[in-house]
């Protein structure tokens, strides 16, 4: 009797798994295509816009978008896109589960030891968001360079785990402060428990719009950080076709033109002051 | 007399609990309004949709998991009463592991490392499952609780009494069982509700996630993680009082 209940219940398990797998695999809606390859899986974190971001009917959007389904048309292949948390993109493109990463993803020694890059397509330059009590205690202003910054000793920087924002100042043997999102990297230079946030411009702007009287930007770019695309190691393939690819962007009517029409608005609006050619030249 | 102190004791009951109320809502106003000036739920309004369909998907993988939980919890909890020495090894290690492992970690490995093992990249369902075996021994520790209150004295009794199967169960085990396994399911369903909010990693659009992304495109940070707060509590907080009123229904 014991044996037959404890059957049932592992029976009972196998389909609220099997019920489980049904109702999660929804996200790939994309109308199917007649092609025999199989669907291009491009990995994006949809939490920064406006290059990857989700629209109110929760569907991806951005900047990102736009380029990897031209890149699906360049192929021929149907594009999925799989939305990862940023930490989670290089492992979830070498156990396989994506493809390629593009999601302004910045090419770096560390991270070329574990995925092969494509050309750059984008140059972001990374400014700062300063705390507005530091930047008067030290004289800084708008307009002040990288150099006044990385000269102040004891200064603390805030840092998204894995991005940038922490390995620059780490470079530089600054002390960083860890946040795991952008919300807590903002804020606790807001609050100041950090002192500098270095990130792309539209994060750094929509902070200082959030939080007018306790930080000021510092436009002065700490590098410009190269752009690329992200394919799994000796995956030379995908990698010669996102080059190819890449290399079609500067074109009449390339890439690039297209986007400027589409996005230059949103991009200036967001920004203040450029449109996508910020992003485009070095 | 008597029904007249009683009802000014219910009175005062009744404004003492406002007056509690009201001190937390204070509390959380001052700490709002020390961060930013201008409070205001209105960036949020757009996002009103996406926030539902993430305050239902949190509902939604809280009762799956629960359901889950609650039968690889009683398979557990067969396990461990079985003969087999193995099985009952097993379930010790098992519980051991689990009970030493932060939730964080657990969906983390299971979505990215044990599921692509087995050549599957259902990141969500994966996510789930984490859930599901991290709750499981705390399900199975509620049975062996529930179980063992029925006394061997009562088998007897029942024995004696030439009780069919069905009115064993039925008049004697499961009210018995139901009382004291209500209260303990009920928390565990709160901590699965509160676990997974974890799942936000795996980018699944549950209540963290959407007011996550919602953030991002209006960088109302402040409001967006009291608002957070309190749709979480909207969940949690009925489901605790309706526990309450399900004890008192069943005490004997």
């Amino acid at each position: 009797m014991k044996k037959l209940i404890m059957v049932f219940f592992i029976i009972l398990t196998v389909f609220t798994v099997s019920a489980c797998s049904t109702t999660t695999t929804t996200n790939d809606s994309n109308n199917p295509t007649t092609t025999s390859l199989p669907p291009l899986r491009v990995g994006m974190d949809l939490r920064y816009p406006p290059f990857e971001t989700l629209n109110l009917e929760s569907d991806p959007e951005g900047i990102s978008v736009d380029i990897a389904d031209a890149f699906g048309e360049f192929l021929g292949r149907e594009v999925v896109i799989v939305n990862t948390n940023f930490a989670s993109l290089i492992p979830s493109l070498n156990a396989g589960e994506i493809d390629i990463i593009i999601a302004s993803m910045s090419i770096t020694e560390e991270r070329e030891q574990s995925v092969d890059f494509s050309n750059p397509y984008f140059y972001f330059k990374i400014i700062s968001l300063v705390n507005k009590d530091f930047a008067e205690a030290n004289n800084i202003t708008e307009d002040s360079s990288y150099e006044d910054l990385l000269a102040i000793e004891d200064s603390k920087f805030s840092g998204i785990a894995t991005q940038v924002s922490a390995t620059i100042p780490e470079s530089y043997g600054k002390e960083v402060i860890i946040s795991t999102n952008l919300g807590t990297a903002v804020e606790s230079v807001a609050q100041g428990t950090a002192d500098i946030l270095l990130m792309s411009a539209n994060p750094v702007v929509d902070g200082n719009r959030a939080n007018p009287n306790t930080t000021i930007i510092v436009w002065d770019s700490f590098v410009s950080s190269p752009i690329g695309m992200a394919v799994k190691e000796g995956n030379t393939e995908l990698l010669n076709q996102a080059n190819a690819f890449i290399a079609t962007f500067n074109e009449t009517g390339g890439l690039y033109e297209i986007l400027a029409d589409k996005w230059d608005a949103t991009i200036i609006e967001g920004l203040g002051r450029y449109g996508l050619e910020f992003f485009i030249t070095q | 007399m008597v029904s007249n102190s009683l009802s000014l004791n219910k009175l005062k009951t009744i404004i003492s609990y406002i007056l509690a109320i009201m001190t937390i809502i204070a509390f959380m106003v001052f700490v709002a309004l020390r961060q930013t000036d201008d409070f205001s739920f209105a960036p949020f309004a757009p996002y009103r949709n996406v926030i539902l369909n993430g305050i239902k998907n949190t509902i939604l993988v809280s009762l799956i998991s629960l359901l889950g939980s609650m039968i690889l919890g009683f398979v557990l909890y067969l396990l461990q009463k079985s003969k087999i020495k193995y099985f009952n090894a097993l379930i010790d290690v098992f519980t051991e592991i689990i009970y030493g492992t932060p939730l964080l970690v657990l969906i983390i490995v299971t979505a990215f490392l044990i599921g692509p093992a087995f050549n599957s990249y259902n990141r969500n369902l994966f996510g789930v499952l984490a859930l599901i075996v991290y709750m499981s021994p705390y399900m199975k520790n509620v049975f062996k609780a529930a179980f063992s209150s029925i006394s061997h004295d009562q088998y007897l009794a029942m024995d004696l009494f030439g009780f069919t199967p069905f009115q064993r169960y039925f008049y004697i085990i499961i009210p018995q069982v139901i009382r004291i396994l209500m209260p303990p399911l009920m928390n565990n369903f709160s901590l699965i509700i509160k676990g997974s909010a974890l799942l936000n990693l795996l980018s699944y659009p549950e209540l963290f996630f959407t007011i996550d992304v919602a953030q991002s495109r209006n960088f109302a940070y402040v409001e967006g993680y009291i608002l957070m707060w309190g749709l979480y509590l909207l969940i949690t907080i009925p489901l605790s009082q309706f526990t309450k009123y399900i004890e008192r229904k069943l005490s004997l």
